[in-house]
């Protein structure tokens, strides 16, 4: 329902635009579609860090996701390894049109603590990936044009360009790889302000999850600046499991850990 | 309400239910710390340096996909120099239940109250183990009855707290304290002493920026006032006395960009009167990795107080990297003059250790702070954390 009215918006929005573009909008709401509707949904995350050279850091961390009523996201993130943190969790509220709202439960303390919100071109968690990398790439938040199509390792894709209509984004354009049979991300290469390559983020490792569900394995995204890398693995997938939207109140944080 | 009643008898039954598979987590730390002080002690007791050893253990056993939880904290602090500074504390040993609206936990447990950094002067479920080091102040167990109630209006939680503890006066033998001697034996308002039972209530809400809460606490209040007596052989002594009282408090946290504004007012109503105190400031988060902080206290009894932030400024800022933070702060008294200044740094060595650096450096004079007292002793330690 949500998708649908989205959808219209965007028609109405790209009347008057040159068929590529309207193209290249259209794949990009098919591949927002893929990615959302799926109700809840918890796995575990490894996330391994390399700093370009041989040093690699990993964190483990069990994740939560819900679509609530209203519309937007609710994500929790509670860390598993390193010990040190162990218990210490993170709830993300992002709202259609808001600034998200971040809560952090420090076990330690026992103490829930509302956070400013990240600014959407700062590091997650440490990683190579941004907060606008990790985002939902919601179609009324880019520009696209259709540029071509391609072929990734023997799967036939589409290569659709994007501008991020905000200005505080980091990124010059960017260019998508998307799947011609199912809609699912393959590839995206960043570009920085002056169009040189700033980063690629491959998709590697798609599994279908309730026979509707298509999510990667493994995200890996490199960094052709530094040469640093992150790998973020995604284990135990699991969708509608009839997580309740109040697990996800910053109120029943320092309860439920 | 009703719906709370019917889920309190039906308790056993809820006990008894297993459908889900029960899942049991262990983590636990071990901490190795040595503290070295500036000046050699000054005719009061503890030596140049103090290594102190601490054991934390966490179990809990989830089942009903985490409606129900069983869990138990316990931790350990000794002191191999001197014997009498062993700190043993059952942090947790509860039960929950939680339902859609409704969330129930009965035992020993840990509540914090309030936003800002420096302190919280709307805390109260807690007795506090006072002047602890860096990690500031730590908290004893306490015995309670907690039911929350959460709708689209927020949590209103309330709590049944039997079972007085008093403050243990850790390491009067030793060198973060005041020398004057401490008596065993506490006095009361309550002719029920540790056995009154105390309630409070709180009703917090998030809505977009805002997130607002309003408590009330009624009882025996967890801060003694100490009086200065003649003990037998002729030395003077502190009694603490512990008041009943009322506390009515307010917190509020404004999030907005990088700006966080906080605030915490309470109104302290006792025996011989009521006073008020606050906390209040803002952080500002450069970056996602940088804070800066500023806030001030105050509370109305000035001199009289029982906390040594009467009215304080605190300046602080926090640096997080990819293995560890640093942090520093200072206080300065707006009336004495006295400041404090301090600074951490930690660092992750791996997955399961960690190092960390600590100093603190007085200037002043603490005479005119008797409350600062057990701080008041320019050290540096070294830490060595291992987490299982």
């Amino acid at each position: 329902m949500v998708a649908g009215l989205m959808l219209a918006c965007v028609v109405t929005v790209s009347a008057g635009q040159s068929p590529d573009d309207e193209r290249g909008r259209q794949l990009a709401a098919d591949a927002y579609r893929q990615l959302t509707g799926y109700g809840d949904a918890t796995a575990r995350l490894t996330i391994i860090v390399g700093n370009g050279r041989d040093e690699e850091r990993r964190r483990s961390v069990r994740w939560r996701s819900i679509e609530p009523r209203g519309g937007g996201e609710r994500t929790l993130v509670v860390f598993e390894e390193p010990r040190d943190v162990r218990g210490t969790a993170l709830l993300t509220v992002t709202r259609p049109g808001a600034e998200d709202e971040q809560w952090l439960y420090l076990p330690a303390m026992n103490r829930v603590k509302r956070i400013a919100s990240h600014s959407r071109s700062g590091s997650f968690m440490g990683t190579e990936f941004s907060y606008e990398d990790i985002a939902l790439p919601d179609v009324g938040r880019y520009r696209h044009r259709w540029i071509g199509e391609d072929s990734l390792e023997g799967v036939a894709a589409w290569r659709v360009e994007r501008l991020a209509l905000d200005p505080a984004s980091q990124y010059g354009r960017q260019v998508v790889w998307i799947d011609r049979d199912h809609h699912r991300l393959l590839r995206i290469d960043f570009f920085d302000r002056n169009d040189q390559p700033l980063k690629t983020l491959r998709f590697v490792g798609y599994r279908l999850y309730g026979e509707r569900y298509w999510r990667p394995d493994e995200l890996r995204m490199v960094n052709h600046r530094t040469g640093a890398t992150t790998v973020i693995e995604w284990r135990d997938y699991r969708f509608r499991m009839g997580l309740a939207e109040r697990d996800f109140d910053p109120a029943v944080l320092a309860r439920s850990q | 309400m009703s719906r709370l009643w019917c889920t309190l008898s039906l308790l056993p039954l809820l006990l008894a239910t297993f459908h889900a598979p029960a899942v049991a987590q262990w983590a636990g730390q071990l901490r190795v710390r040595e503290r070295v002080f500036a000046q050699r002690p000054a005719g009061g007791p503890g030596g140049a340096h103090e290594p102190t050893v601490f054991g934390s253990a966490r179990w809990k056993l989830q089942w009903q996909h985490g409606a129900q939880q069983v869990s138990l904290a316990a931790s350990l602090e000794v002191n191999p120099a001197d014997g009498s500074q062993t700190l043993f504390d059952i942090d947790d040993l509860s039960w929950r239940f939680g339902s859609e609206h409704v969330a129930v936990r009965a035992g020993v447990g840990e509540v914090t109250w309030g936003v800002t950094e420096a302190a919280h002067v709307v805390d109260v479920i807690n007795q506090r183990v006072t002047g602890a080091g860096a990690e500031g102040d730590i908290k004893l167990g306490q015995p309670m009855v907690n039911a929350a109630l959460q709708g689209w209006w927020g949590t209103f939680d309330v709590y049944l707290l039997p079972g007085f503890r008093t403050r243990p006066f850790r390491g009067r033998a030793g060198r973060l304290w005041s020398p004057n001697p401490t008596a065993a034996t506490s006095t009361f308002d309550s002719p029920q002493a540790q056995r009154h039972v105390d309630w409070a209530a709180r009703w917090a809400i998030s809505r977009g920026p805002l997130d607002i809460a309003a408590g009330y606490f009624r009882g025996t209040e967890r801060d003694p006032v100490f009086s200065l007596e003649t003990a037998a052989a002729g030395a003077a002594v502190l009694i603490p006395r512990y008041e009943l009282g009322s506390r009515a408090s307010l917190d509020l946290q404004w999030t907005r960009g990088p700006v966080l504004w906080k605030l915490e007012l309470v109104n302290d109503r006792r025996k011989l009167g009521a006073h008020q105190a606050l906390a209040a400031g803002i952080e500002y988060v450069v970056a996602d990795y940088l804070s800066f902080f500023a806030e001030y206290l105050h509370d109305t009894r000035g001199p009289l107080a029982t906390t040594s932030l009467e009215h304080d400024l605190f300046l602080g800022t926090r640096l997080l990297y990819q293995d560890g933070q640093v942090a520093s702060g200072v206080i300065v008294d707006r009336v004495t003059g006295n400041v404090m200044v301090s600074a951490q740094a930690s660092r992750r060595l791996s997955s399961s250790l960690s190092l960390g650096l600590e100093g603190r450096v007085f200037t002043g004079n603490s005479t005119r702070e008797p409350l600062l007292a057990p701080r008041w002793d320019t050290n540096i330690s070294a830490a060595l954390n291992w987490y299982y």
